[in-house]
């Protein structure tokens, strides 16, 4: 029987479950439709006073609140463009209504699409810098947009252009404006269930991981420009909407609501409300009209009292209305951080019960036969006992054949999912045996006289390396030896100068270290990368999921919950299933660096990267690892950059040693030991 | 030179970092803090060094900062100067303007005088820095980085010098170099008290040998041989 | 051409001030103050008020606000910089922004309500006859103007560059315990470039108003121009930040006397977009994503 592991990059298809999806959907769904009925009951209530005419100024600023949650609540995007692209909804409806006499829904329809195209393009060249950088030039484009539109007849000037027709006609003006609120709240519903669609799912962890830490999202296959594009036009989008909503609304257009001001005052409803709860998204902008409402002193000093609600509330609720509200949805939800604990402990029973279920199936027989999809191994075959309360290792028969990576139908309450199926696309590789209808490759990484200089200084120099079969290659070497830089050469953060990469058979050399990620390759990184604003467990489904789904997609399928699943069993293989739901500041480095390296194995790589992972360790941490690292490397190739040569040692299989950007030494650990000039240059023994 | 900790107590929320410790140093000694990582060691140093609060009472020479003096000033002008835990210095700054800075603690003005005794007696111990005066800190490698530290540590004048796991991150062969360092210090007559987690070093080094486990602090009685060693 | 060259020149002193006060500011303490240009057109109005309804000497009035600006700073600094840099170190430089840009509302609103929405401007410390070169008309406060930015940079310059406390300075924004073990107090030193920043830019404002006059509302577009002048410097270096801010206020001059008079904001902000889009690494780290 050949001794085989087949790595595998599996791609889930959602089979069509009988009916609607599960209760976590569902959930969604009531909240967007008791957001309809709050606002809209204050609507029909209050259709002349100021709470009414409040609200038909809220709702479309809740629309455009809702794109800035995603772009800069989730995305760390700090896209200042949002007025712009109102603009472009307000006035655009208005030039088609008014001038064209297309209809206002219709209009609605032609300024989105108009708007997509057009924040595609700028999305292009803008979502590529960073930081305060698209702050700035976002900032600038608002300047000039309302800089050039008082200077337009065209465009009405500084009068504006109106009138608009509304968005429903009813028998009254009082009896229009409500159906235009209500025509308004309904859209607004919509939305909101849509971008909590795909907040909720893969693409809403792939968003908060890109804002976090963009090498992280590149490591694992996110293709970071392209979701940046993607975010940057959701955005937007939604910020027409706002803008042609509002046109139908006020029925009348003028350039003062779209400049640098009003950027600042969206700023501060996106603070108050949305910020930390999307369904709070309409609290904040009602909040801020409905203030000049209460008396006059405040609507002829709205800036003051702006000022000082804004500080007041930064210094007393930092995470807004929105932020309240959550909390004490938490707290009802969970109730004492005592009974998340046990949540976690019962979810993570069922799922073992469903992975003996699985097992049973497979000696069982059957061509949907059910086996765990981590086919790192049994829990039991790597030797871990007893994990805790609720555990249950079993003896699972051992796969004949090749393992594949199907599914565990697990209906564990809350993550009710639609049956998958999965498909893997196999690729087999053993040490030195040829399989039957497999690629085999005898190096699966290498790099070949590779070449790297800094600023005149090579960093590395004609280095050739070869990773092969399964074991730890160590690359060892003083601090500035280039050991950092050859990982990044082989992971894709630098292109070489000179030479070639080599992955799975195909040159590598200049393929960005998203594809790399997406054909096999993980890694993990000194300083660990994790998403603050995911839990640990989202943190590394982050691994598991498909990385090509475009952003839209979650409103239609959901694949987050099988990656939670997948997740959770490789968390704890690493003894970290028990942090799943903590937050993650209460983390400590030991279990960081776990979460860390689950998160890079639970996607089946082919190799994995790690770079120095057990630095800030303790020695009996240390110990631990050394066991963690000899049983991954049973499983397949790992490439360890590494300090500690105690370590080193222990686990090596082949340990190469850079000094000056060049190889010093090459081999096993007993000639690395034993090298005169190893010894020399690294432990100063002679 | 001495500094006494009564009943000191080190928290951080609800965490106790370190319990009730009662220890006197003298500027003659030298004294390794040793434990594993996490136990309170780095505590007990930023205690003395005024960088974390606590409970209970250290004095240098008897004597305590008012409570409006910020303790890590006061500590650093009574001579009692921490190299902290990896290294803290400033990236963006040369590694010649990372050690006058050391110069703080004592004076507001730099002469031209001052700063070249500083640099020379830097050299003098670290003569590998020299090709690297005018580079960014943060450029350098780790050991060279734990040589500025110490050299920046130094430029303060300290009755005792304190290292926070000086060790850490560096390959073996900077580290003997390092302890030569150390021992070369420790012939001038410096005070030190030197937290390692691996001991082997440290004790050498030193002769007293304060054990640090789960925030409690025992003292081992001098000579320290290699046999008390757990 | 000249004299548009010169308007240019004496506006871009005043962007250039405020880039460099923010820049100072955060060099030492990560915070980005884009309040600048509304403290300093609200300090302007203050000195104006005291002059015009209680006629105070010019000076006395400046001493009178820039004692109470050092003052509010003071408070500023111990009730919300230092509580928010206690809470969080994550976020500190966002959340923050945010709190300037609050204050910015604060102030405008305040100024609104204690001093109207009328032009005012205090008269000139350095009055007199113009100057004449050939075509270029010269006034004395702008003279003064130039002379003080000049004087004032290269100042503040050497002092962070050549001193001891300069060294210091820069120091803390890079490392907190760094500075704490060679002795110093990071938020005495955090509090004094605070209150100095507030009263720099205060005392420029009321140096420029004899020129340009203020309302409460014109301190945004200023505050952000300087934020632009010291993004430009990295937000850490003041010299760069004036240079840059002279460039911009050049810039706009020229573009505004020969292009296109209406469209010259949009014309310079579009070429700054350009710039900042073709070359990101303009604005270091500032400017990428990791």
């Amino acid at each position: 029987m050949v001794d085989q592991r087949v790595g595998s990059i599996a791609r889930m298809e959602a089979r069509p479950s009988a009916g609607k999806d599960g209760p976590r959907s569902l959930r969604d769904v009531g909240r967007c439709v008791l957001l309809f009925v709050i606002v809209g009951a204050l609507f029909l209530l209050f259709p002349d006073n100021f709470i009414g005419t409040s609200l038909g100024l809220a709702v479309p600023y809740a629309v455009v609140v809702v794109g800035m949650v995603v772009q800069i609540g989730h995305g760390r995007q700090l896209a200042l463009s949002q007025v712009v692209f109102m603009a472009l909804g307000a006035y655009g409806v208005a030039i088609l209504n008014v001038n064209m006499g297309i209809p206002v829904g219709l209009a609605t329809v032609v300024v989105v699409v108009a708007s997509v195209a057009v924040s595609s393009v700028v999305g292009l060249v803008v979502a590529r810098v960073g930081g305060l950088a698209i702050g700035l030039v976002t900032l600038f484009l608002v300047v000039m947009l309302a800089n050039s539109i008082i200077y337009s007849s065209y465009l009405g000037g500084t009068t504006g252009m109106g009138p608009v027709a509304p968005l429903l006609s009813g028998a009254s003006a009082q009896s229009t404006q409500v159906e235009s609120g209500l025509v308004a709240t309904a859209v607004l519903a919509v939305v909101t269930l849509l971008v909590v669609r795909i907040l909720r799912d893969d693409v809403g962890a792939e968003i908060n991981l890109l804002g976090a830490s963009n090498r992280a999202a590149s490591s694992l296959g996110i293709r970071a420009g392209r979701r940046r594009v993607e975010i940057f036009v959701l955005g937007s989008a939604l910020a027409t909407l706002g803008g042609a909503l509002f046109a139908g609304l006020q029925g009348f257009v003028s350039p003062t609501e779209f400049d640098p001001s009003s950027e600042l005052t969206l700023l501060l409803m996106l603070f108050l409300g949305g910020q930390a709860a999307i369904y709070c998204a309409v609290v904040g902008p009602f909040l801020i009209e409905a203030l000049p409402g209460v008396n006059s002193f405040v609507a002829n000093n709205i800036t003051l009292i702006e000022g000082v609600l804004f500080t007041a509330l930064l210094t007393l609720l930092p995470m807004g209305i929105g932020g309240l509200w959550r909390a004490a949805a938490d707290f009802v939800r969970h109730g004492s951080p005592a009974r998340a604990e046990r949540r976690t402990a019962r979810a993570s029973a069922h799922d073992r019960l469903g992975w003996i279920v699985g097992n049973v199936a497979t000696a069982v027989g059957g061509p949907r036969a059910r086996v765990p999809a981590s086919s790192l191994a049994t829990a039991s075959e790597l030797g871990f006992g007893t994990a805790g309360p609720g555990a249950v290792m079993s003896q699972g028969p051992e796969p004949a054949g090749p393992v594949q990576a199907f599914t565990t139908l697990t209906h564990t309450g809350e993550q009710d999912e639609p049956g998958f199926v999965v498909e893997p696309v196999a690729v087999a590789h053993t040490d030195d045996s040829l399989t039957v209808g497999a690629t085999v490759s005898p190096t699966v990484l290498g790099a070949r006289e590779v070449t790297k200089t800094f600023g005149g200084v090579a960093a590395v120099s004609d280095v050739t390396i070869a990773i092969g079969g399964r074991g730890v290659y160590c690359i060892v070497g003083p601090n500035g030896a280039g050991k950092s830089t050859l990982l990044e050469l082989l992971s894709g953060g630098h292109v070489p100068d000179g030479g070639t990469v080599e992955f799975l058979g195909r040159d590598v050399t200049s393929m960005p270290a998203w594809r790399r990620a997406r054909l096999g390759m993980s890694r993990t990184f000194q300083n660990v990368e994790l998403c603050d604003t995911l839990s640990p467990l989202d943190n590394v489904a982050v691994g598991a999921i498909p990385k090509h789904r475009g952003i839209l997609r979650p409103v239609f399928k959901s694949v987050m919950g099988e990656a939670r699943r997948q997740a959770l069993r490789t968390m704890e293989l690493f003894d970290v299933g028990d942090v799943a739901h903590l937050p993650m500041h209460r983390l400590t480095l030991a279990q960081e660096r776990n979460l860390e390296l689950s998160r890079a194995l639970v996607g089946e790589p082919q190799v994995v990267l790690l770079d120095e992972p057990a630095s800030g360790l303790s020695e009996q941490q240390r110990a631990v690892f050394a066991d963690v690292l000899a049983r991954i490397s049973r499983q397949l190739p790992v490439v360890l950059v590494e300090h500690d040569l105690n370590l080193v040692a222990k686990v090596a299989k082949v340990v190469t040693v850079l000094v000056n950007g060049k190889i010093l030494y090459e081999g096993d650990v007993e000639g690395f030991e034993n090298d005169p000039a190893v010894r020399q240059h690294l432990r100063g023994l002679s | 030179m001495k500094i006494e900790l009564i009943d000191v107590t080190v928290r951080y929320g609800s965490i106790i970092a370190l319990s009730n410790c009662d220890l006197v140093i003298g500027s003659d000694e030298a004294v390794a803090v040793i434990g594993p990582n996490g136990n309170g060691k780095s505590s007990l140093l930023k205690a003395i060094a005024g960088l974390a609060s606590f409970d209970g009472h250290i004095r240098v020479d008897g004597q305590e900062p008012s409570r409006r003096t910020a303790r890590s000033s006061w500590a650093v002008r009574r001579g009692v100067v921490l190299v902290p835990e990896r290294r803290a210095l400033f990236p963006r700054m040369t590694v010649r303007d990372n050690i006058l800075l050391g110069c703080y603690a004592f004076t507001r003005r730099l002469s031209t005088r001052l700063r070249d005794q500083v640099m020379a007696e830097t050299l003098d111990l670290f003569p590998e820095l020299e090709t690297k005066l005018n580079s960014d800190a943060g450029t350098l490698s780790g050991g060279q980085q734990q040589m500025v530290a110490i050299a920046r540590g130094l430029a303060s004048r300290p009755s005792v010098l304190m290292l926070d796991e000086p060790s850490l991150g560096l390959a073996e062969i900077v580290v003997h170099k390092l302890y030569d360092t150390l021992s070369t210090l420790r012939t001038e007559g410096r005070g030190l008290v030197v937290a390692e987690e691996s001991p082997v070093n440290a004790i050498r080094l030193c002769d007293k040998v304060v054990s640090v486990e789960r925030g409690t602090v025992a003292v081992a009685p001098a000579p320290v041989r290699s046999e008390m060693i757990p | 051409m000249l004299n548009d060259l010169f308007a240019g020149i004496v506006s871009g002193c005043m962007y250039g001030v405020f880039g460099a006060c923010i820049c100072v500011l955060f060099r030492v303490s990560k915070v980005v103050n884009i309040a600048i240009g509304d403290l300093a057109a609200f300090a302007t109005l203050a000195v104006a008020w005291f002059i015009t309804n209680h006629g105070l000497n010019v000076w006395v009035g400046i001493l009178i606000v820039l004692v109470a600006f050092a003052l509010f700073s003071y408070a500023y600094d111990t009730l919300v910089t230092r509580p928010i840099a206690a809470r969080s170190s994550k976020n500190f430089t966002a959340v923050m922004f945010f709190f300037t840009l609050a204050l910015s509302l604060l102030v405008e609103g305040l100024g609104q309500l204690l001093f109207g929405s009328e032009v005012h401007g205090v008269p000139a410390l350095w009055s007199g006859a113009n100057f004449k070169i050939g075509s270029l008309i010269v006034e004395r406060p702008a003279i003064l103007l130039i002379a003080v930015t000049v004087v004032a940079t290269a100042a503040m310059g050497a002092f962070l560059r050549y001193t001891l406390i300069g060294r210091v300075i820069t120091a803390c924004g890079q490392n907190e315990t760094g500075v704490r073990v060679v002795g110093v107090n990071p938020n005495r030193i955090r509090l004094v470039c605070f209150i100095g920043s507030v009263l720099a830019g205060a005392m420029f404002g009321i140096l420029v108003s004899p020129l340009l006059g203020f309302t409460y509302s014109s301190g945004l577009s200023l505050g952000t121009l300087g934020l632009v002048a010291a993004a430009f410097a990295r937000l850490v270096n003041p010299i760069r930040a004036v240079v840059v801010g002279i460039l911009i206020g050049v810039a706009e001059a020229l573009i505004g006397g020969y292009v296109t008079s209406s469209y010259q904001v949009v014309m310079v902000f579009g070429v700054l977009t350009v710039v900042i889009l073709a070359r990101p690494k303009i604005l270091g780290t500032l400017g990428s994503f990791d």
